[in-house]
């Protein structure tokens, strides 16, 4: 009885060893390759990289960087709307205020309206500040200057104004 | 019987048994010392190079798409602003002149505006390959004729940028209206 005790530990510890000698060498032939094969790819990517990043001048790419800004910068001015920019102050100018001058400007990727605008009273004005803001397409709606000139106020007000966007750009010419 | 007599009756009866299992347990005690333990241990150490491998791997692939990315973008960037250049915008300053002149004067005139002066300048654009053909109408007529006007310039297929409106009362408050219109369009330096 206890010698078949003592061959049963023997025999097991025997299977225990063996068991985990088999499972640990798959597991390192496993990784082993894996991590092989995943450096071979790192250096092979890197390479490939390094020979990508010698076809490309910083100067030539900061250039066409610069030409594409400049092309999208006068593309977005091409679809400003003026139309619809009438539309809008012939919608919230007031009775008394009239408009002298317009002109949009692109800045940052938006564009800044500056309104030249005329009145007799500053309270129609202000009015015309508060309709352009109320419309929710005008922001940061903002009085530069005003001065008098033939007993009539004229200021220039200036905003930023969220156009909405026009579908058709410019076609094709000689 | 004791314990002790058994034990010592065991070893007498089968002294050549045990001793086979003594020396198993041995080489059972010396195998998991010497061979399971350390690969065990490189195991582990394979696991940390394959966890390094993979993180190396994975920043060589972002280098790569940045690299592919960047190469890529300029292509493209240069393929489209090829075709801006060229079949958007007129090729030189002849195209452009014909493209406002009498075009502009023309549309301003269907509208219902009186074209009281047109000036047209060249400028070239600082740290560009493109210049500006800039060009200044005066122009007289009533507020609808022209919303039509700008309405028209904004449908027509010319690359015709409108830069600025100046509006003032002419001598009929009710009817005239004098209109400065400062409008742009552009071609490639080197196609004059």
């Amino acid at each position: 009885m206890a010698l078949g005790i003592a061959v049963a530990v023997v025999v097991v510890l025997t299977l225990i060893n063996g068991v985990q000698y088999v499972r640990l060498s798959g597991t390192e032939r496993r990784l082993g390759s894996h991590a092989a094969e995943a450096e071979r790819e790192a250096t092979r990517l890197r390479t490939e990289a390094a020979r990508i990043r010698t076809r490309l001048d910083p100067k030539e790419l900061a250039s066409v960087a610069e030409a594409a800004r400049e092309a999208n910068g006068i593309i977005d001015q091409r679809a400003f709307s003026w139309t619809q920019l009438f539309a809008q102050l012939e919608a919230t100018l007031p009775a008394d205020v009239r408009v002298k001058a317009v002109q949009p400007r692109l800045e940052k990727g938006s564009f800044a309206v500056a309104v030249v605008a005329q009145a007799k009273r500053a309270e129609d004005l202000s009015a015309f500040m508060d309709s352009l803001e109320a419309t929710t397409l005008f922001k940061e709606v903002q009085l530069v200057e005003q001065s008098l000139k033939d007993g009539v106020l004229e200021a220039i007000i200036d905003s930023v104004y969220l156009a909405p966007a026009r579908a058709a750009v410019g076609g094709a010419h000689e | 019987m004791n314990s002790r007599a058994v034990i010592e009756r065991l070893v007498r009866e089968h002294r050549q048994r045990l001793l086979v299992l003594l020396v198993l347990l041995a080489l059972n005690v010396v195998a998991g010392a010497f061979v399971v333990r350390p690969l065990g241990e490189r195991v582990a150490n394979v696991e940390q190079r394959g966890r390094a491998a993979d993180a190396t791997l994975a920043a060589a692939r972002q280098e790569h798409a940045q690299a592919t990315s960047a190469l890529t973008g300029k292509d493209r960037a240069g393929n489209e602003l090829t075709l801006f250049y060229r079949d958007v915008l007129p090729a030189n300053l002849t195209a452009a002149r014909k493209l406002t002149y009498p075009r502009l004067e023309q549309m301003a005139t269907k509208a219902g505006l009186a074209v009281r002066n047109y000036r047209f300048e060249t400028i070239a654009v600082k740290d560009s390959v493109l210049t500006r053909a800039k060009v200044e109408m005066a122009l007289t007529g009533t507020y609808e004729a022209m919303r039509s006007f700008v309405h028209a310039i904004e449908s027509a297929p010319e690359f015709v940028v409108i830069d600025d409106i100046g509006l003032a009362e002419g001598a009929d408050a009710a009817r005239d209206l004098s209109l400065a219109l400062e409008l742009s369009t552009y071609f490639r330096s080197d196609a004059r």
